[in-house]
């Protein structure tokens, strides 16, 4: 395929609508006779509820409903679809859409509301008593596994979700044989996504009562529509879907929450629109949030630097549900052992329940962690054996010549995880080329003499994309000489549209003019999965 | 986050102000929102009333005497920065609005918002503590006037009854010997400090210093000077060991860790300011610097 | 108690005539009684700068007024930006040119207080460009394509990237 518009510098077509303010987030629908919610959320990390008052709310003038899980029927009642079910899941938890006896943490949602606007169903929401009987409280991941900490859920035996692992090689016979060897502790905290665009949900019922349509501020239109029809026991196409501009994903989109299924629910039984945006205080606390890890471990290496083994203890803090499965914590195992040739390897990653939000893939989803580890790890060593930290890495890098590279890890589709390709070393000299690393010392010493202190770090990886088993698309030249692009590939900012555009320029050789916006390709959210890690645009 | 129901009176004079003020029970003054309105949605604060003082033209105005320059409570934070009266005459305060938010929140901030606001790392309060403003406020007994060392009555609670209206703030005019400087260490800008130090000295002929001001910010419920180290700056020349020494006393500050910063981090910090502003002051002053 | 206030003010140039309950924030007015959904809500307590209006003539996060204190006021969103027919204006033609913007929902704000800082100052220097910039929260862009446009405007050109 020629190209000429795929990596050109082309204007998006997605702007002139955004830059005059005629985007349409979930909040900006127009939708007639729409109603507004707002949830009242757990105020407790753990606890059992004794008793709800909706009285005073429902009396609010404005007021249309205030549900419990037991006003919306069983769908409300019973535990959401785990979105990734996998067998090494011990304990595969995942909430209600409403909470029913039991609240596992702050934000989880016990009771909705549904009124004219946000103002008098935060007033009502605000009317609305709960009454706790508080429950021992886990919220240290690293404590998760002590003999007596509490429980997570009332009645586990305990706050394991999962063990994973991760070896290849013999790492006792590396480290016993081995002329040095570090240990270190790494720890990585929570973290949140904070799109600009907090969450959202909007419910239509279709006027013959058969079915809805639904938008949400999702990354996965289609995995929302696979899920909540599995959830309600509904055939798929009674559920349409649809992902309206997204102010921003960053991974935490990309998950099946409970108001996607209690908005829908409301929406059904009131006959009419009700739309639900989530505010910041809610986006800090019931939208998903990645890590917390926590890691014991070791390296061993010879005495030029050169890395044998890794081995060591994580904990993975999956908070109260797992919603996400195990995709996270098995991201953050299968990078190692990065562009490093390693010879054997024993990870093992506990994954807990603590009374917090839960996690899912943030920006990164996982890999991150892994390289943390990593690097900090060759750093480390560099710094015990008094190496230059980008030397180390030279010496440790797969060598040009040894692709395709099976790294000894499996990947999530059990497959062995090969590098194909790759100059590792080369990459290096060019990025120390252009960081002017040589002379560094010396801009060193010439700051340090004005006040200044400078420091320059490297690091390396490699990040697996274009995971499969497959994404679609569709396209279309119609009559008028306009082709139609369709892929589920949805935006929060990528600019897929314009992606989209470019493609289809160069494959049907067509010229769009992508200035004056969607003139030749139009893109529609349909088929397949959904945005997940970065899968896109996979260029051959 | 939508703000709780409250009924709305906007006066367009000071003295149906301070007559609503006292007649409606539970009501809030609404100046710039800049501090208010978070509260409002958050639903940390919810009166019955709220009473827009923003129209009431007779509280917005930057006025020089010879003393001072007197300043209306509902006086745009953004206006202030504008202003060549305030660099002129009052460069600590221009020193220091440059921190106050951002630009767009200074817009719409006024000073006295900030003033009854007084959040311990606010910066508007700790210019007035340095330069020993008065405050005038204004009740349904009249009028009276509050130094601004009287003015914290606790952690962000002012010495201001429920009937009185903050109305002006006089700040001492600049002095031809005097130098300032204001410095905040944040981690962003627009965010809060998490020290801030405003220093004052001026410095007599013999280039000894003659009075010093050191207010600091950041470090416990409210701002406060360290009184103890500017009476034994007296006297001293500036290039001396006594700007360090001065700087030793913030070590013996009582600051309690909190969820952000532990307080011998924030003791630290002051040190390190407090050493930095009183050179900068100091230099100023020898300059003749009313600079900025 | 909190009965609706007669308000009139100018969005955009148009008279507007309206009664606001006295607690609807500025931000809803806009976006809900007069379906100006350019202005967003991302923080409601004056953080992000996503709603950032300009009222008379000034920048100010439209979540932080009540519609009520608007009563009287110049009111311009970004929907007031473009011209009449449609056509960006030079900031926004900038910001295209330079992906100033992805998701685009932090953008009407930021399009807002940079309209505003070359209105009244045409030649700023980048530290003045910053400092406006920085009023205004993004997740995707990391800004300087923002700062990029805006210099670009103001006739400086792009610096060249080291």
């Amino acid at each position: 395929m020629a190209t000429r518009y795929l990596g050109a510098a082309v204007r998006r077509v997605e702007d002139p609508r955004l830059l005059k303010g005629e985007g349409c987030y979930v909040d900006d629908l127009a939708l007639p006779a729409g109603l507004e919610a707002a949830f009242v959320r757990s105020t407790i990390a753990h606890g059992l509820i004794r008793a709800v008052e909706t009285s005073a709310a429902r009396a609010l003038p404005g007021v249309h409903a205030v549900y419990l899980a037991e006003h919306l029927g069983p769908a409300a009642e019973r535990p959401m679809p785990l979105a990734s079910p996998h067998p090494l899941l011990i304990q595969p938890r995942t909430q209600t859409p409403l909470a029913t006896d039991e609240v596992c943490y702050v934000g989880q949602p016990v009771a909705l509301v549904v009124a004219d606007n946000r103002y008098i169903a935060e007033d009502a929401a605000a009317l609305v008593a709960i009454d706790y009987d508080p429950l021992p409280v886990i919220t240290d991941c690293r404590r998760a596994l002590d003999p007596a900490a509490a429980p997570a859920h009332r009645g586990a035996d305990h706050n394991r979700a999962a063990i994973l692992t991760a070896r290849f090689g013999d790492a006792a016979a590396a480290f016993a044989g081995a002329a040095f060897s570090l240990a270190e502790r790494i720890e990585m905290q929570r973290g949140g996504a904070h799109s600009m665009e907090g969450r959202g949900v909007a419910v239509m019922p279709s006027p013959d009562g058969t079915g809805i349509t639904l938008w949400s501020s999702t990354q996965a239109p289609y995995m929302i529509r696979r899920l909540l029809a599995a959830h309600l026991d509904w055939d798929e196409s009674r559920i349409r879907v649809i992902a309206p501009d997204v102010g921003g994903g960053f991974g935490p989109k990309a998950v099946f929450y409970p108001e996607e299924v209690v908005i829908p629910l409301a929406a059904l039984r009131l006959g009419r629109p009700v739309r639900w945006i989530e505010d910041r205080r809610e986006h800090f606390q019931a939208t998903t949030q990645q890590r917390l890890q926590a890691w014991d471990v070791e390296v061993a290496a010879d005495a030029a630097g050169r890395l044998i083994a890794i081995r060591g203890q994580g904990v993975h803090d999956a908070g109260a549900f797992v919603p996400h499965g195990v995709l996270l914590p098995l991201s953050s195992l299968w990078p190692f052992p990065g562009p490093y040739a390693l010879q054997a390897l024993d990870l093992s990653l506990d994954v807990v329940f603590t009374n917090m939000v839960p996690t899912s893939p943030v920006r990164g989803a996982g890999r991150p962690y892994a390289n943390f580890v990593i690097e900090r790890l060759i750093d480390r060593v560099a710094d015990a054996l008094g190496l230059d930290r980008a030397e180390i890495r030279r010496r440790n890098f797969i060598p040009r010549d040894s692709f395709p590279y099976a790294t000894g890890m499996t990947y999530r589709d059990a497959s062995k995880v090969t590098y194909d390709s790759g100059d590792f070393e080369a990459c290096l000299t060019e990025a120390m080329q252009r960081a002017g690393y040589a002379d560094f010392a010396t801009r060193r010493a010439a700051a340090a003499k004005r006040g200044l202190r400078r420091g320059i770090g490297v690091a390396s990886y490699v990040e697996d994309t274009g995971a499969g088993p497959f994404e679609g698309v569709s396209v279309r030249v119609l009559p008028n000489g306009r082709v139609h692009a369709v892929t589920s590939a949805a935006s929060q900012g990528q600019g897929h549209t314009t992606i989209i555009a470019q493609i289809c320029a160069d494959a049907l050789g067509i010229s769009p003019d992508l200035q004056q916006g969607v003139q030749g390709v139009l893109i529609i959210v349909a088929v397949a999965l959904s945005l997940d890690r970065a899968r896109l645009k996979i260029v051959k | 986050m939508k703000p709780a129901p409250f009924a709305y009176h906007r006066p367009t004079s000071l003295s149906e102000a301070t007559v609503l003020l006292a007649r409606l029970g539970e009501a809030k003054l609404l100046a710039g929102g800049q501090s208010l309105v978070p509260m409002l949605n958050m639903r940390f604060l919810g009166p019955d009333h709220l009473i827009d003082i923003s129209r009431i033209e007779e509280l917005a105005f930057q006025k020089l005497t010879d003393e001072a320059l007197h300043i209306g409570a509902m006086t745009r934070q953004a206006d202030l920065l504008a202003s060549p009266l305030v660099r002129r005459h009052c460069p600590l305060l221009a020193e220091a609005l440059v921190h106050v938010g951002h630009q767009q929140t200074r817009s719409r901030g006024t000073i006295g918002g900030s003033l009854c606001h007084l959040d311990p790392a606010a910066e508007i309060p700790l210019v007035a503590l340095a330069l020993d403003a008065v405050l005038t406020v204004v009740g349904a007994n009249g009028e009276r006037q509050v130094p601004m060392s009287e003015w914290p009555a606790g952690y962000m609670t002012p010495e201001l009854a429920p009937d009185e209206i903050l109305s002006a703030i006089h700040m001492p005019n600049v002095q031809p010997d005097e130098g300032h400087a204001f410095i905040e260490f944040a981690r962003r800008r627009g965010d809060f400090a998490i020290v801030a130090v405003a220093a004052v000295l001026r410095i007599g002929p013999g280039g000894r210093i003659r009075s010093a001001a050191i207010a600091l910010g950041g470090m416990g419920g409210t701002a406060f000077r360290l009184r103890d180290a500017e009476h034994g700056l007296i006297g001293a020349l500036p290039q001396s060991g006594e700007i360090r020494r001065a700087a030793r006393a913030v070590v013996q500050t009582d600051v309690s860790d909190d969820a952000y910063y532990t307080g011998a981090y924030r003791r630290h910090l002051g040190e390190v300011l407090v050493e930095r502003a009183l050179l900068r002051a100091a230099e100023r002053a020898s300059g003749g610097g009313r600079h900025v | 108690m909190s009965e609706p206030h007669a308000i009139v003010l100018s969005v955009n140039g148009r008279a507007v005539d309206a009664k606001v309950e006295p607690r609807r924030l500025l931000a809803d007015f806009l976006r809900r009684d007069l379906n100006l959904t350019g202005t967003h809500i991302g923080c409601e307590h004056g953080v992000c700068g996503a709603c950032t209006v300009l009222v008379d003539g000034r920048p100010a996060r439209s979540c932080l007024m009540f519609a009520v204190q608007a009563d009287g006021c110049e009111v311009v969103t970004v929907e007031g930006l473009a011209g009449e027919d449609g056509r960006l204006s030079p900031l926004q033609q900038a910001f295209r040119e330079h992906h100033a913007l992805q998701c685009g929902f932090c953008t009407p704000g930021v399009l807002i207080s940079l309209t505003s800082l070359l209105g009244a100052s045409p030649d700023p220097d980048e530290a003045v460009i910053r400092d406006v910039v920085s009023g205004h929260i993004c997740r995707c862009t990391g800004y300087q394509a923002m700062i990029d446009a805006a210099r670009a405007v103001a006739g400086r050109g792009v610096p060249g990237r080291s």
